[in-house]
């Protein structure tokens, strides 16, 4: 069982990505913007991250400057949700230590292959 | 002799008579009887020869006087045939009269000197013989003298000086007149003209006969021919002179153009001609006369060029249009009026002072003054002649230099419109073409500042557009229509002239204590409107302006009324091309807002959807999913409804409907909505009862307090009270909503007000925010000529609040 960190400040996709992580069998915890998100991750060292981009507080490419710079958080995987998918929001993505773009509107099916392409195969 | 003679053969003749009497007589009796008889006879023959006796003895008087009158004509008409020179004329008419006279008496043979307005000694006889050559003002006499003897040629006498009341002030001009009791002044005319007059005076009342004054007087008409010829023929000879000295005058002035020159020149050969201290032109301002041109004599203090307010003479001089001499400024009542300036350099001692004022197109444009320092002088005639010939060669020589000067000036102002036409055909920057024309304005008709002010029609005040050469605290930022020249333009839209700046009803008052003395302003018109107007304006004390520095001054107004037009094309241009740009970013703005900010309620939409779709769940999960599904598809909706809205209202076209509207009614109603949804939340109100009604488009008021609202429910924790308060302030009714939430931070209490601003954390929301709440609602209040914003405290709260004007004022 794998520890997931979700940084999203819509409720409503809150809710749906604990719906749709339900019967996942991780452990999924979900943070409302990049500040709670940090102190999260921190505290339960997740396998997988994911952030929206637009928080308020920390924003996403905030929260994965501050992973980076730290040894114990830089080789967590963390994938940015977004609304902005042009090749430009890729790179800047990449530039914050994102192992990946997950664009939004994004599908349930995306979302769990996303969890299982990146989680060690042993999980 | 003759009645000696009678006295004597009556006396004889009675002795004879007694003697033949007593002879002839035998009886005592007979010869008492005889005796009577005799000395009867001797009585009638004595009363006879008496009487024959004085008969003859007056007339004898009569002849003898008559020949002895005669004797005196002859002997006057053969003196004063002599002589040429006038004292000379007095002194033999003097000698002549001197048996007719008293012999206590003294007589004083005067000259008029009309032009001088002076009384001058020609001759004096008996005792106490002044200095020669010594004048008195015809001011020094007294009232009666100069009506009668002035006025009316007629003989002014006083029997006894004791009783007059003008006399003592009369001996204190000419103490030589102290001793007299009794005073007698003949007129002497000729040809109807006064020539002078005979004083006569004696140390006793009554002391002079009038029959005896009669010959006189009479024999005075002599005198005054006599004096009369002599005058004119050393007046003539005097004018001779004159001639010379105004001709070699005006051989200076015509050599050459430059006025300053001239003037400077003919002062120079006045002063030094007439021995003066200084000569000196003043101008004519409106107020006050300000020193032009000055000379002055080696070891003299000048009075200085530019000085104003201190020349009480050519004030006067220049007021009454003639020429005023004054011989002792100290004691001349003249002089006296405050009106007429300063005394400072009286009191420095400019004892003496002649002015004339000098003509220039048909009006007084200076005066010319002579100044004597330290000694009272007496000016003469020729003198006062002198000074008014050189007045008159000078306003000659002016008048040429000032039309050549005109036409320089016109050829400039023609030059200077070409250049801001080919400016202003040349597109350059309006700015500096507005500059450009002020500065021309400014050289050419002022001489000072030049400023433009524009109406600014919001505000309802004129606004300094553009100034050149504007010296401290002259030309106001603001001017309400109708203050100043520039006001006053603006409101007549017509040319408004004022040279007499400090006393100017409309004057601005910091304008008038920064010295500013001339102005002139044009309207500038566009299509029958005023856009605002142009002056110039000058603290310098002689500056003046006319209609034709006016005609000129608004074809500069016409030039700039151009300029600005085409600075307003120029800005409308611009402002198209801001429009478009910010008409294109908008659109760009709203794409990337459709692709971004939709995308959330879109992905809650689609996921939801997909679980319902996919997975095994139960009729609750399926009810609560396509309840969720639901929620996102009206937040869209609601996103792409106040999208539009703000959209509509920053472009203008959303128009309010405005209804007299109770503040507190729409607070009460919203708080209760609120409260029935939220109830976890105490809303207190705390409503001023004295709100008046206020026009105000109720529903979009309502939208901005349901959006205050339901923030202030969703940032506040749970159980935390919120308050609504309104009050009026001024001019304005304040809506306060306080809510007991974290607060914001300092940095951000602006940017809360931006489109999609993420500064919250979504934990408690109760309506799915879109981000378009407080964007929408400042600009609502806006609309309504209101302001929006937030005061915040770090851990106690914050307090949203608006203001909407107590007068509806048009959107803007």
């Amino acid at each position: 069982m794998a520890k997931i960190v979700f940084c999203e400040d819509d409720p409503m996709i809150q809710k749906l990505i604990r719906a749709a992580m339900r019967d996942s069998g991780h452990e999924v915890h979900m943070a409302v913007d990049g500040e709670e998100g940090l102190a999260i991750v921190r505290r339960v060292r997740p396998d997988l991250i994911f952030s929206d981009v637009s928080m308020p507080k920390l924003d996403g490419y905030q929260l994965g400057d501050a992973l980076k710079a730290s040894p114990d958080t830089a080789g967590i995987p963390l994938v940015f949700v977004t609304a902005s998918v042009q090749r430009a929001q890729v790179a800047e993505a990449e530039r914050h230590g994102g192992a990946g773009v997950l664009p939004k509107p994004f599908t349930m099916a995306e979302l769990r292959k996303r969890v299982a392409d990146l989680l060690p195969a042993a999980g | 002799m003759r009645r000696r003679s009678v006295y004597v053969g009556g006396a004889v003749a009675y002795a004879v008579a007694v003697y033949v009497a007593l002879k002839l007589g035998e009886s005592r009796a007979e010869s008492v009887e005889i005796l009577l008889l005799v000395i009867a006879i001797s009585v009638a023959a004595g009363t006879v020869a008496w009487r024959f006796a004085t008969g003859m003895d007056a007339a004898l008087r009569e002849t003898e006087r008559g020949r002895e009158e005669l004797a005196l004509v002859g002997r006057l008409s053969a003196g004063l045939s002599g002589p040429l020179d006038p004292p000379e004329v007095a002194s033999a008419f003097l000698d002549g009269v001197k048996g007719l006279l008293p012999a206590t008496a003294v007589a004083t043979l005067l000259q008029y000197e009309e032009t001088a307005e002076s009384i001058r000694i020609l001759a004096q006889q008996g005792a106490a013989l002044p200095r020669p050559d010594i004048s008195y003002p015809i001011g020094a006499l007294p009232s009666g003298m100069r009506t009668k003897l002035i006025g009316e040629h007629k003989a002014f006498m006083l029997d006894d000086t004791a009783g007059d009341p003008e006399w003592p002030a009369f001996v204190a001009a000419i103490p030589a007149l102290a001793a007299a009791r009794s005073f007698a002044a003949l007129p002497l005319a000729s040809r109807s003209r006064l020539i002078g007059a005979l004083v006569i005076v004696d140390s006793r009342p009554n002391g002079l006969a009038r029959d005896q004054l009669q010959l006189v007087s009479l024999l005075g008409q002599y005198v005054a021919g006599a004096l009369h010829n002599a005058l004119s023929i050393a007046e003539a000879d005097l004018r001779a002179d004159r001639e010379a000295v105004v001709n070699r005058i005006s051989q200076r002035i015509y050599s050459n153009l430059d006025p300053d020159a001239v003037v400077q020149s003919a002062l120079e050969e006045l002063g030094a001609e007439l021995g003066v201290s200084r000569a000196i032109i003043s101008g004519a301002a409106e107020a006050e006369l300000t020193v032009l041109h000055e000379w002055h004599a080696p070891g003299v203090e000048p009075v200085g060029v530019g000085t104003y307010g201190s020349l009480p003479l050519s004030t006067l001089a220049a007021r009454e249009g003639r020429t005023i001499a004054v011989r002792d400024a100290r004691s001349d009542a003249r002089l006296v009026d405050p009106a007429l300036g300063s005394h400072a350099l009286i009191d420095a001692g400019t004892l003496a002072a002649v002015a004339t004022p000098i003509g220039l197109g048909g009006q007084i444009s200076g005066v010319l003054a002579l100044d004597q320092v330290g000694a009272p002088r007496a000016w003469t005639s020729q003198e006062i002649r002198l000074l008014e010939s050189v007045a008159r060669e000078l306003r000659t020589a002016l008048e040429a230099a000032q039309l050549l000067l005109a036409r320089q000036r016109e050829n400039q102002r023609m030059l200077a419109l070409h250049r801001a036409s080919t400016l202003i055909a040349a597109e350059t920057d309006p700015t500096d073409v507005l500059r450009e024309i002020l500065d021309a304005a400014s050289t050419l008709i002022g001489h000072g500042s030049a400023s433009l002010y524009r109406w600014d029609e919001r505000a309802g005040v004129l606004r300094l557009a553009e100034s050149v050469r504007v010296e401290r605290d002259i030309a106001p930022t603001v001017l309400r229509a109708g203050e100043g020249v520039c006001g006053q333009a603006f409101l007549t839209l017509r040319p408004v002239i004022v040279n007499d700046y400090q006393h100017w009803e409309h004057a601005v008052p910091s304008s008038r204590a920064a010295g500013q003395r001339a102005a002139l302003a044009v309207p500038l018109i566009r299509a029958g409107h005023g856009l605002g107007a142009l002056a110039v304006r000058s603290t310098h004390a002689i500056a003046r302006f006319d209609e034709e520095d006016a005609r000129v001054l608004s074809l500069f107004g016409d030039q700039a009324v151009a300029a600005l037009t085409t600075a307003e094309l120029l800005d409308q241009q611009r402002r198209a091309v801001e429009e478009l740009e910010r008409l294109n970013s908008a659109k760009s703005n709203f794409v990337s807002i459709v692709s971004h900010e939709f995308r959330t309620p879109l992905t809650g939409i689609q996921g939801f959807s997909e679980l319902m779709r996919d997975e095994d769940l139960t009729v609750a999960e399926m009810k609560e999913y396509a309840g969720d599904i639901n929620k996102d598809a009206q937040r869209l909706n609601r996103m792409i409804t106040e999208m539009l809205d703000l959209d509509r209202m920053e472009s203008g076209r959303m128009t309010l409907n405005r209804e007299r509207t109770d503040v507190n009614a729409i607070v009460s109603e919203a708080a209760q909505r609120l409260a029935s949804s939220a109830s976890r939340h105490p809303i207190q109100l705390n409503l001023d009862p004295e709100l008046p009604l206020i026009e105000i488009d109720k529903d979009k008021i309502n939208q901005v307090l349901l959006n205050l609202l339901s923030n202030a429910v969703k940032y506040s924790p749970e159980g935390g009270p919120i308050a609504v308060s309104t009050r009026v302030e001024g001019e304005m009714v304040h809506v306060f909503v306080r809510d007991s939430g974290m607060g914001i931070p300092a940095d951000s209490l602006e940017k809360v007000f931006e489109r999609f601003s993420r500064l919250e954390s979504g934990a408690t929301r109760y309506i799915q925010g879109t981000g378009l709440g407080l964007p929408i609602s400042r600009q609502i209040v806006e609309m309504h000529g209101g302001r929006a914003w937030v005061e915040s405290t770090l851990g106690e709260g914050s307090v949203f609040q608006f203001t909407l004007p107590l007068a509806a004022v048009a959107s803007v």
